[in-house]
């Protein structure tokens, strides 16, 4: 897209990242949403636009003061656990889901379960292989519950070296090395694996059951019933839990020749019953007021929504690429590696401070 | 030099036959000295695609031997150049010979083996992301010998570019063999015969007849399968995307993403450029091995 952009070759509409639009809009590939095109939308104001989304969040698409994009996803995040797998390792999904972090590691390490040499059922699955956003969203919330940060307060240097993150990474060791290193085996078809109870808990958001039907072909350890919902745990003492929210956009090429045609065309896709068949269809939900009241009357997707008041978007930025790409490394290298973390923190912090520059 | 360049246009056509040649240099230049040129230029400035590029003078270069990134780049690029260059010399060079020697099987022989050269990386990548799952097709194999299959190779970083090497070979090496068995077809019967009047064993026939007559043909396919290693993008892209933990990223990776993931074309000029000397730089050697012993 980069270099369809840089060419002058990029299309008129393009559906990326959150962090993605912050670069574009940085290099000026982005058309703003104006005034006038809020006009064209029909909304007599910028109030009255942001008044038809849940309060907040459309301020998260702007860039330096100006509108850039429109939602295409809006995905909260929740711990998902097999009740089958609970069962299979002695516990109860429901009153034994985890509330804390310890207990978190305490119940992955009991419903890891191995017969000799071969792994019968992984308890908690954390994802190795899936590049920046799926290092962020396993990571997040205790991440933030433990106050660490990707870059340091005035936003131009490293802090992923920090002790806060250090902690953080620490006990995601912690909790692969219990489960004698499960989780790394199943990278391709985790969710199949958690339907079928040879993981008994996962990261979902509302557009997992839709996926999960998806596969089902009858089988009904596919359905709702099979699963909980649950928040991410939360530290003792902390703040909040910070659940993260990955968000997928719709924006504009500063080059169109028919930008006023390109935004009435995504509203049409993010209104209406477009919306409501993309929702209906795989489980993507805009944050606007209606849809998200719509969800609420749906009990798979009112679970996430529950989740939402306590959760932030993923961690953003114009250099996201290389920043995300340094964190990944780590994450990747902490997970699968006996390499001391203070040097893959190290290592991670040489590359953002050099992404910074 | 005048009289030189005069008597070398001395017949009316030999003229015509520059301006012949005009297309040819235009399109050489065009496709080839001016991008070259170009990125010699713009290693030595800061770049991005969308904004002018400003002249940081060998700052870039400077950046990729402090940066360890690309240094463990260059790492895995070369292990997995050894790796192949010797393992895809030696690998159809006996296959080729064994089926030489038994001629009814040749023509099969040499389609099975170059049925993988024509598969797209794409599809090469996931067939054998599936072979190597756990539980899989090759764990399932294992098993029944009795060897332990747990964990998939590509997901550990210790096992990943060995996992990615024997997909390369798979991939690679029957292009190879038909080109040994190319060479061993021109090697006259009679060198053969003679060889066998003084009594020559197989390995004394192999020594003093096959290899040296196959030099030629060596050289060739160890510079092809050098500069072909080299510059292997696909697998590590399609298979490990550079992972786990950066043991499968190779320097032509590390170019690719610091180009056109983090729009820091200026470094990835300078990268493009130390590669390109290390391959002519191996090219050379390898040249003067083989033309020494000839």
């Amino acid at each position: 897209m980069l270099a369809a952009l840089a060419s002058g070759a990029g299309p008129d509409i393009f559906n990326v990242g959150l962090s993605s639009m912050y670069t574009f809009a940085e290099l000026g590939q982005l058309a703003p949403v104006t005034s006038q095109v809020l006009r064209d939308l029909g909304y007599g104001s910028e109030a009255a636009f942001k008044n038809d989304y849940i309060p907040g969040i459309i301020d998260k698409l702007t860039y330096k003061g100006r509108l850039y994009s429109l939602y295409r996803e809006f995905n909260i995040f929740g711990l998902m656990l097999n009740k089958s797998a609970f069962k299979r390792g002695g516990l109860d999904a429901v009153k034994n889901a985890p509330k804390t972090w310890d207990e978190l590691a305490a119940v992955a390490k009991k419903l890891t379960i191995w017969e000799g040499d071969k792994l019968v059922q992984t308890g908690m699955f954390l994802p190795s292989g899936w590049g920046s956003d799926w290092t962020f969203i396993p990571m997040q919330a205790l991440f933030l519950q433990n106050r660490a940060s990707v870059l340091d307060a005035t936003g131009k240097a490293a802090a992923i070296n920090s002790d806060a993150a250090l902690k953080t990474f620490t006990y995601f060791c912690s909790l692969v090395q219990a489960q004698n290193n499960a989780p790394v085996k199943f990278p391709d078809d985790v969710w199949t694996r958690f339907a079928l109870g040879d993981v008994a808990m996962y990261v979902a958001s509302t557009w997992t059951m839709p996926l999960l039907a998806g596969q089902a072909k009858g089988d009904k350890r596919f359905s709702s019933d099979s699963f909980v919902v649950v928040p991410y745990p939360r530290l003792p003492g902390a703040d909040r839990v910070h659940a993260p929210i990955q968000a997928l956009v719709w924006s504009v090429n500063a080059r169109s020749a028919s930008v006023t045609e390109a935004w009435k065309f995504i509203q049409w896709m993010t209104t209406g019953e477009q919306a409501v068949g993309w929702y209906n269809d795989v489980g993507y939900l805009l944050p606007t007021k209606a849809m998200m009241e719509m969800g609420k009357q749906n009990a798979d997707v009112a679970k996430f929504l529950e989740l939402s008041n306590d959760a932030d978007l993923l961690f953003a930025h114009p250099r996201y690429n290389e920043i995300g790409s340094a964190v990944f490394s780590a994450w990747q290298a902490a997970l699968t590696t006996d390499r001391d973390l203070n040097a893959i923190l190290a290592t991670a912090a040489k590359q953002i401070n050099d992404a910074l520059k | 030099m005048a009289v030189s360049v005069h008597r070398m246009f001395r017949r009316p056509w030999d003229r015509w036959g520059l301006a012949f040649l005009v297309p040819g240099l235009l399109f050489f230049g065009a496709i080839y000295l001016w991008p070259t040129l170009r990125t010699i230029a713009i290693s030595f400035t800061d770049y991005n695609l969308f904004t002018p590029p400003r002249f940081t003078g060998i700052a870039n270069y400077a950046t990729l031997f402090q940066q360890g990134i690309f240094l463990d780049a260059v790492k895995v690029t070369g292990i997995y150049v050894l790796a192949i260059g010797v393992l895809n010399y030696v690998l159809p060079f006996a296959i080729a010979l064994a089926l030489a020697s038994g001629r009814s099987g040749q023509n099969l022989g040499r389609a099975l083996y170059f049925l993988p050269v024509i598969l797209p990386w794409v599809v090469v990548g996931t067939i054998w992301r599936n072979f190597y799952s756990a539980p899989g097709p090759i764990a399932s194999l294992a098993g029944l010998v009795g060897i332990r299959y747990a964990v998939n190779p590509l997901t550990q970083p210790s096992t990943a570019l060995a996992g990615i090497i024997i997909v390369a070979l798979w991939k690679t090496f029957g292009f190879y063999v038909v080109l040994f068995l190319t060479g061993l077809d021109a090697i006259p019967q009679a060198y053969y015969e003679v060889a066998d009047i003084d009594g020559a064993s197989a390995v004394q026939r192999f020594r003093w007849v096959t290899f040296p007559l196959m030099r030629s043909m060596s050289l060739f396919i160890a510079t092809v399968n050098f500069i072909g290693a080299v510059k292997e993008f696909d697998p590590f892209q399609v298979i490990t995307a550079g992972g786990p933990a950066k043991a499968t990223y190779a320097a032509t990776l590390f170019i690719y993403e610091t180009g056109f993931k983090f729009l820091r074309m200026g470094r990835a000029a300078a990268a493009s450029l130390l590669l390109c000397v290390a391959i002519v730089a191996v090219t050379v050697v390898q040249f003067r091995i083989f033309r020494t012993r000839e």
